[in-house]
């Protein structure tokens, strides 16, 4: 009988992630990998499933010279794993098969889920610059994961695409503007308790907001 | 700190010659100031000019400061193809992969290969020259970084962190109001034989556009500027934020107010003469700076005047800052101080 696990590690690290995170003194307070896991472990009675997913920009221009992070975890001595992250099965098994040696035998797992990232790195980032319109086309569309798993959703006979129009068509499609939360909620959670600069300062704001609500949105209620 | 980190060790300057170097710039609402005082230390009057923006700016006076001086060069959060707000254009393809190249995504390990050791810009690169009793310094290191709110930036994308940063005895911090402070504050601060940092206002780096001079110029550190006259209260600011305080200052005139408007350029060490002056002139003094006003560089100067001035005050010192909380995405409007915040600022100062 498989046990329950008391704690679940998730982490996913981005482009810039692989390349710092899984390197001598990356936590605070500074520690290796390997202490970092046996930390948790022992917080939490050694029952620790470390799944991390991988974000990669599989260009020739990546200037990365290891293979990546699945030889990084094996150099710390956890077992791990490369998988097709653009392919939600291999995904799934990949994840379902660590999930049962973590459980078993208490031990920490790595998965590295590769994709491709096919939006900018930021609103100011002009990712032509690095890589070609073709290249980012090519994963956008030909290696799409959500179509390849909708193709196989679709061959097993379990959707269509008149489905899809009909489901489409039956719910309400109707976009509703969410809207902005009120001025209150800026005051509240920076703490748990408001202290009092905070509650001045709204009284302050709210003051303003009287006397001059040109200068602000009435998408956030007051 | 979220952002690129573009870093330079930067030796003596060599020699300077005037280049001329193409400089593209996106059209932008003009920021105009009043007259200033620096256009007598840019040099002749028929001086060659170029309308452009902060970036612009900021990356001509790093091609001047890498031809001016061979053992300069640059390196940083994607350098090697531009920056990604496209402040290092042209110098890898001038300058070799040699001299301007990238490093990983690691500011640990940017500032640490900078000053040599791998350590923070406060234990390393502030103190060196004081622990060593002057043998050693890490004086040709100048740090950029963007800074400041952008409009949509959120909690990571907006931050001001020069209060943090003028903490730390040993280091400089500047920063720059509009494309030819910039290109002349940066070139002073990689020539200073100080460890600098140097924050550049993201909101300004296409939306700022003002003349530059083509030729090496440069702005003296940790000397402020009166970039407005006026008699009945002193304004300080730096950065985005004096345009936001000169609005209210041409608003206030409208009713009456004299403003003089100051800006402080370099925040440590700061130019406490220039500002105690006008406060004496004047007797009102308003900081204003979009970082969270608790702890934010507004008190020192505020306790600092009161030392120096306080029986020449008519009213306690005003501060319109950013509020207490983490960054706003959506309440951003709010959090920020506003040109009529500060205008209900300066009539309630000179009223009191």
């Amino acid at each position: 009988m498989p046990q329950k696990i008391s704690y679940l590690g998730f982490r996913h690290t981005s482009s810039g992630g692989q390349r710092k995170q899984l390197v001598h003194g990356c936590r605070n307070p500074p520690m290796s990998q390997l202490e970092w896991v046996e930390e948790l472990q022992r917080k939490n009675g050694k029952r620790t499933l470390f799944i991390d997913f991988k974000l990669v920009i599989l260009t020739s221009a990546s200037p990365l010279a290891g293979d990546g992070i699945v030889v990084k975890g094996r150099a710390y001595g956890i077992r791990s794993i490369r998988v097709d992250g653009n392919d939600a099965l291999a995904v799934y098994s990949a994840i379902l098969r660590a999930s049962e040696i973590a459980i078993t035998e208490q031990r920490p797992i790595l998965v590295e889920a590769l994709t491709y990232r096919v939006g900018h790195n930021s609103t100011s980032d002009y990712s032509t610059k690095y890589r070609t319109a073709d290249e980012i086309e090519y994963w956008k569309m030909a290696r799409n994961p959500v179509n390849r798993f909708r193709k196989w959703v679709e061959r097993n006979g379990w959707w269509s695409d008149e489905a899809e129009t009909e489901l489409r068509s039956r719910s309400s499609v109707k976009k509703q503007k969410r809207q902005k939360p009120p001025i209150a909620e800026m005051f509240t959670d920076v703490y748990d308790q408001t202290p009092q600069n905070l509650k001045d300062q709204e009284k302050l704001l709210r003051e303003s907001i009287r006397k001059h609500p040109q200068d602000y949105t009435s998408e956030v209620p007051i | 700190m979220a952002g690129n980190l573009s870093v330079k060790r930067i030796g003596r300057l060599i020699n300077s010659r005037s280049i001329t170097s193409a400089s593209s710039f996106k059209n932008g609402f003009k920021r105009e100031f009043s007259s200033s005082s620096c256009d007598d230390l840019i040099g002749n009057g028929n001086a060659n000019k170029s309308s452009m923006n902060l970036y612009s700016a900021i990356n001509q006076a790093l091609h001047i400061a890498m031809e001016t001086d061979p053992r300069a060069y640059i390196f940083g959060e994607d350098v090697g193809f531009g920056g990604v707000f496209r402040c290092t254009t042209g110098l890898a393809d001038r300058f070799g992969k040699n001299r301007v190249f990238n490093t990983p995504l690691c500011e640990q390990g940017i500032i640490g290969f900078g000053i040599g050791l791998a350590a923070m810009i406060v234990n390393e690169a502030a103190k060196f020259r004081y622990r060593s009793g002057n043998q050693f310094n890490c004086g040709g290191l100048t740090i950029r970084a963007p800074y400041g709110a952008v409009g949509h930036g959120g909690h990571y994308h907006s931050q001001s962190p020069e209060a943090f940063f003028c903490h730390v005895p040993g280091i400089k911090v500047v920063i720059p109001r509009s494309p030819k402070q910039a290109k002349g504050l940066l070139l002073s601060s990689i020539r200073d034989p100080n460890p600098v940092v140097f924050f550049e206002p993201k909101w300004l780096y296409r939306l700022s556009v003002e003349e530059v001079p083509e030729h090496d110029y440069m702005f003296p550190l940790s000397e402020a500027e009166v970039i407005r006259e006026g008699n009945d209260i002193t304004l300080v600011g730096w950065g985005a934020q004096l345009s936001i305080m000169e609005q209210a200052c041409i608003e206030a005139e409208k009713d009456g107010i004299s403003c003089e408007l100051i800006d402080l350029k370099t925040l440590i060490p700061w130019d406490k003469e220039t500002v105690e002056a006008s406060v004496r002139k004047t007797g009102r003094l308003l900081i204003s700076h979009e970082a969270s006003i608790t702890g934010g560089f507004g008190a020192e100067i505020s306790a600092s005047i009161v030392e120096r001035c306080f029986l020449r005050l008519e009213a306690p010192i005003a501060r319109i800052c950013g509020l207490d909380t983490p960054f706003p995405l959506v309440f951003e409007p709010f959090y920020l101080p506003t040109k009529n915040k500060i205008l209900d600022a300066i009539e309630a100062t000179v009223k009191y």
